[in-house]
């Protein structure tokens, strides 16, 4: 194998170690083993350099707007305050205490819902509420009751046939 | 590692003020309707806090107002807490998690802005001297950081600037040590390439057209590694 390229592999892996050791962050056996790249590698050398550099630049410098310690006021004024307020809620305290209530008595309605309603006739509310078919109400298609057949439906049974043709 | 005793002089679990009742005795006590046992949690972690939400927001009174807000959703979910973790990072992991989403909302409610008519797209006006030439340092460090991908952004803020450990931000992030190691050393790798090129194309090169080549370099990449983690 090339042994530029297998530099170029070392380097790769010792970059993220690099960047570590700059902040002092890396073990004595890691130290061992960039020690021992870094001597054969100046590249890796160059970029030790830049690291070391903006990691004092990134330590020494207070980014404008951190607090100092002498900024601060203590806040428990108004974390106590709010805390007060908290707990003279009392509605939403009961609102609380009534969920499981409420939640069963909406899942034993919804039950309740869910079994009777199957139950019912179907054509309760249809035009053909009566045992042999006969039409009682006025047809769909007539919105003032003169009794127009409608359009797609087909007749049940003889009764309905004869009580409907034309003579 | 070798900056762990750093990170311990400002640790999650310092135990003044607020007396020298640990914070597991304290959240028992809260749970038992005890407010003092709370002002003590709030005393104790407030300071902490708010230094590190002011890291991730510029705006004094907003941090307060998110301080304000993570305790008290504290205290609205005590019930939830494991009282075999600690609280510290339960508590940071909160605020963090706060003040994310308040800056994902914040930008969400921008983009309408920067696509409505009445925005013109203007050319940089040679006559005007580069504003960029009158930010000082940190606010050049803040640019940067800016336009860092929040999720490498978040973990570099929280060791570089608050010094948390590697295990501390873990357990606040709720994400595995390994893909921290990971996100914090590809933060910094971004932070120096856009610093690098900052500072050798300040007139050129504007800063957003950077931070969109650090965007999407090798993202796709950090995402099958960090899955392999």
């Amino acid at each position: 194998m090339n042994p530029l390229k297998i530099l170029n592999n070392e380097c790769r892996k010792t970059r993220h170690l690099l960047a570590l050791s700059a902040g002092n962050d890396v073990d004595a056996r890691e130290v061992v083993g960039l020690e021992r790249h870094l001597a054969v590698c100046p590249q890796c050398r160059e970029l030790q350099q830049e690291l070391r550099h903006s990691q004092q630049i990134l330590e020494a410098v207070q980014p404008a707007g951190a607090m100092a310690d002498q900024d601060f006021t203590s806040v428990w004024s108004g974390v106590s305050r709010q805390i007060r307020r908290l707990e003279q809620q009392p509605t939403s305290h009961d609102w609380r205490n009534w969920m499981p209530t409420l939640t069963l008595a909406a899942a034993c309605l919804a039950l309740m819902v869910g079994v009777v309603m199957p139950m019912r006739p179907s054509g309760g509310s249809s035009i053909l509420n009566n045992n042999n078919g006969i039409m009682s109400g006025p047809l769909p298609t007539d919105p003032i009751g003169e009794g127009v057949r409608p359009q797609k439906q087909r007749p049940t049974s003889y009764s309905y046939y004869m009580s409907n043709r034309d003579f | 590692m070798i900056r762990m005793s750093e990170s311990e002089t400002r640790s999650l679990d310092a135990v003044p003020p607020g007396g020298s009742a640990s914070d597991a005795r304290l959240v028992e006590d809260v749970r038992r309707g005890d407010h003092r046992a709370f002002e003590a949690l709030v005393r104790r972690y407030e300071t902490r806090l708010m230094s590190v939400l002011s890291r991730f927001v510029q705006d004094r009174e907003l941090t307060r107002d998110l301080a304000q807000e993570t305790f008290l959703r504290v205290f609205e979910r005590i019930d939830q807490f494991d009282p075999s973790r600690r609280f510290g990072p339960w508590l940071f992991r909160i605020g963090v998690n706060l003040t994310l989403d308040h800056i994902r909302k914040r930008k969400r409610r921008v983009w309408p802005s920067l696509f409505s008519e009445s925005r013109v797209e203007k050319g940089p006006d040679p006559e005007v001297a580069d504003p960029r030439e009158a930010l000082d340092l940190e606010q050049e460090v803040r640019k940067v950081l800016e336009s860092i991908p929040e999720k490498y952004r978040t973990v570099l803020i929280l060791r570089d600037l608050e010094n948390f450990s590697s295990s501390e931000i873990a357990a606040i992030l709720h994400r595995k040590e390994a893909t921290i190691r990971w996100r914090l050393a590809e933060a910094r790798m971004r932070f120096q390439e856009l610093w690098k090129r900052r500072q050798a194309s300040s007139t050129t090169a504007p800063l957003g057209q950077d931070a969109d080549i650090a965007r999407s370099s090798s993202e796709t990449e950090d995402e099958s590694a960090e899955d392999l983690e």
